[in-house]
């Protein structure tokens, strides 16, 4: 065999201890007259000292080798004796150091400049005290966005749906001589109920835009690394802000999220806590009631909706952790914060979509349920004529007593919280039902399906642009919003006017954020902990809804704010 | 370098993400890869949950979903149980 002795151009040197039992090893080759064939000398020795299984089985039918591996072996052990490592990992040790050596030298990676820029901007919204405000600022910015660039798309919907789609439907009824009250079902029931859950559509899609923002950008892994530290403050565990965060979409996938934390004390106390976050549900009526009440102020009022449903989780956190759910030993919260990243569009527009296709689907199915029955209840005993002295109107009546300290006590907002228990937007149907379906309708003038869609187009066009110069407003020193221009009231907004103060508004805000969570999540809560702990559930969050709308109120009352 | 990445480790209880090693110590996560490779191979490190809990002797360790989503932490192995 070819014996290799040409001097390699480059040699790394692995130290002088290591190198001194290579050179123990090559002596003993020549001593020896060991045949290193067709492997390189140095190369051979460094692999018998690293006990490579398979030189060392090649090694072994070489004559002489019995003498060069008891001096491998030997020299193996005091390098291990030394060091403390094996061979091969300080040889690889020495490689890895040697090629990290020449990539730093030779290379300049953008990664890197990533990674900084990642570590500047996780200084400040992962700061110790800077954390949480940043957190609470950015979620304001949010809602406000939400708001303001929403405002005209949900105009725009209302028109729509009250105009030309509620025409097409008188049309086609007059067309078949439908009866009265199939009139009155389909328009005042159907088309008032579904129809006033609908016009939230765009507040969700742009809302659920900037939350894939924010996810898609890496920041919320941030809110939660923040929260986890403010969290366990109050005695929550760490794990529990996952759920709470799933518990801004929907709380039942929120529930069953909990099934990650591994202590079943922990899961309970998160379940409990998640329906006080402010799912997407109890959009439209913070909505409906921060534009007709609130003007401007309508994003901050919102905001500070979500900000009130976190504090109240926390604060009852602290006291389920002191009396019914005392604290066992708690396991670790691990959580990695991915790089920051420009958004995705797709996955942006993606994430949207699932979830506004969610709230489209309820509105089709349990929502137009629950306005048929409404419609019945309002409507029966067949042939009357007030809404309070229908079956639904009676029983509003009776328990509206329950509200009157907290600033509602008729029966149309009584009523709208009963049928709330079957989601929280059933709250603002059952209102346009009440509230808009029993009105004589304006006649409308007579158009062609053509010049509806038009106004539609025309419609959805200005919209889109008076949400552009909004959110181009945003950037400081550009201000393309006519201040003079002034929103239209939608006829919601005018009745609500009549039967609300502000005052009584914000408590009742205060009352849907934190009342009763709605059937599907006590049912979740049912399924994962039993009867129990939903009843639990129900009740506590209950008695602090009626509780903290009655300082709302009373307190306001007493400031001279009502 | 494996040196460095061992002792980057020894005080991590929960231990640390692949690219949490490959920020610490500024190297790409697919060179940092092979390195933990060798040592989870030599037993230096394990691989463990997203919540600190070993992989290594959990049946479920292909099927975690829990893995799947927030990826594989690598943690020292305690002095006492390395093997000889």
């Amino acid at each position: 065999m070819n014996n290799s002795t040409t001097s390699p151009l480059f040699r790394l040197d692995y130290g002088g201890k290591l190198e001194r039992e290579i050179a123990k090893l090559l002596a003993a080759f020549e001593e020896h007259k060991f045949d290193t064939g067709r492997y390189p000398k140095r190369w051979l020795a460094i692999k018998l000292l690293e006990a490579d299984a398979d030189v060392m089985e090649r090694v072994q039918t070489v004559p002489n080798s019995a003498s060069v591996l008891a001096l491998a072996k030997q020299g193996a052990e005091h390098i291990k004796d030394m060091l403390g490592d094996d061979v091969d990992l300080v040889t690889a040790d020495r490689r890895y150091g040697y090629i990290n050596g020449v990539v730093r030298q030779s290379l300049q990676r953008p990664l890197m400049d990533r990674i900084t820029l990642t570590d500047h901007i996780d200084n400040i919204v992962t700061h110790k005290w800077l954390g949480l405000p940043v957190f609470f600022a950015v979620m304001y910015v949010v809602f406000r966005l939400v708001i303001d660039v929403s405002s005209p798309f949900l105009d725009w919907t209302d028109a729509v749906i009250n105009g030309p789609i509620a025409n097409w439907f008188r049309f086609i009824l007059n067309l078949t001589a439908a009866p009265a009250w199939i009139h009155s079902l389909v328009i005042d029931g159907i088309v008032a109920g579904v129809g006033g859950v609908l016009v939230f559509v765009p507040g969700l899609l742009i809302l659920y835009f900037f939350l894939a923002l924010l996810e898609d950008s890496g920041y919320m892994s941030r809110a939660a690394f923040v929260m986890d530290r403010f969290m366990r403050v109050v005695g929550l565990h760490g794990k529990s802000f996952i759920p709470m965060i799933l518990g801004f979409g929907c709380a039942v996938p929120a529930v069953y999220a909990t099934r990650t934390i591994a202590s079943r004390r922990d899961r309970i106390l998160t379940a409990l806590l998640v329906p006080l976050m402010s799912c997407s549900a109890r959009l439209p009526v913070y909505v409906v009631f921060g534009l007709a009440f609130f003007g401007a102020r309508a994003g901050t009022v919102i905001w500070a909706m979500y900000a009130l449903g976190i504090l109240v989780a926390m604060l009852a956190g602290l006291v389920f952790t002191r009396t019914i759910l005392k604290p066992d030993v708690s396991s670790a919260f691990v959580l990695e914060l991915p790089p920051y990243r420009s958004p995705s569009m797709k996955s942006v527009l993606i994430h949207m979509w699932e979830n506004t296709r969610e709230f489209v689907r309820k509105a089709g199915t349990m929502i137009l349920a629950s306005s048929v029955i409404l419609w019945l209840l309002l409507n029966l005993p067949w042939g009357v004529s007030e809404q309070r002295d229908s079956y639904f109107g009676k029983v509003s009546g009776a328990i509206s007593p329950l509200f009157a300290p907290l600033g509602f006590g008729n029966w149309e907002t009584g009523g709208a919280l009963v049928t709330g228990f079957m989601a929280k937007e059933i709250v603002v149907s059952t209102m346009s039902q009440i509230y808009l379906g029993g009105e004589e309708a304006e006649v409308p003038e007579a158009t062609t399906l053509g010049e509806d869609l038009i106004g539609i187009g025309q419609g959805f066009l200005e919209a889109t642009i008076s949400s552009g110069k909004i959110l181009l407003s945003i950037i400081p020193g550009v201000n393309l919003v006519d201040e003079e221009v002034e929103r239209e009231d939608t006829a919601l907004s005018i009745a609500l006017r009549n039967n609300f103060t502000p005052l009584s508004a914000a408590a009742l805000l205060v009352f849907v954020l934190l009342y009763v969570p709605c059937v599907a999540t006590l049912g979740a809560i049912k399924h994962e902990f039993g009867s129990s702990w939903a009843v639990t559930s129900a009740l506590y969050q209950t008695a602090v809804a009626w509780i903290a709308a009655f300082i709302v109120y009373q307190g306001g009352r007493l400031l001279g704010l009502g | 370098m494996l040196t460095q990445l061992v002792e980057l480790l020894e005080n991590r209880e929960n231990g640390m993400s692949l690219s949490e090693i490959s920020r610490a110590m500024k190297a790409q996560p697919s060179a940092v890869l092979s390195m933990i490779d060798l040592l989870v191979q030599k037993g230096r490190l394990i691989e463990i949950g997203p919540d600190g809990k070993c992989c290594t002797t959990c049946g479920l360790q292909s099927d975690c979903n829990l893995l799947a989503a927030r990826g594989k932490r690598y943690a020292c192995v305690p002095q006492e149980k390395q093997s000889v």
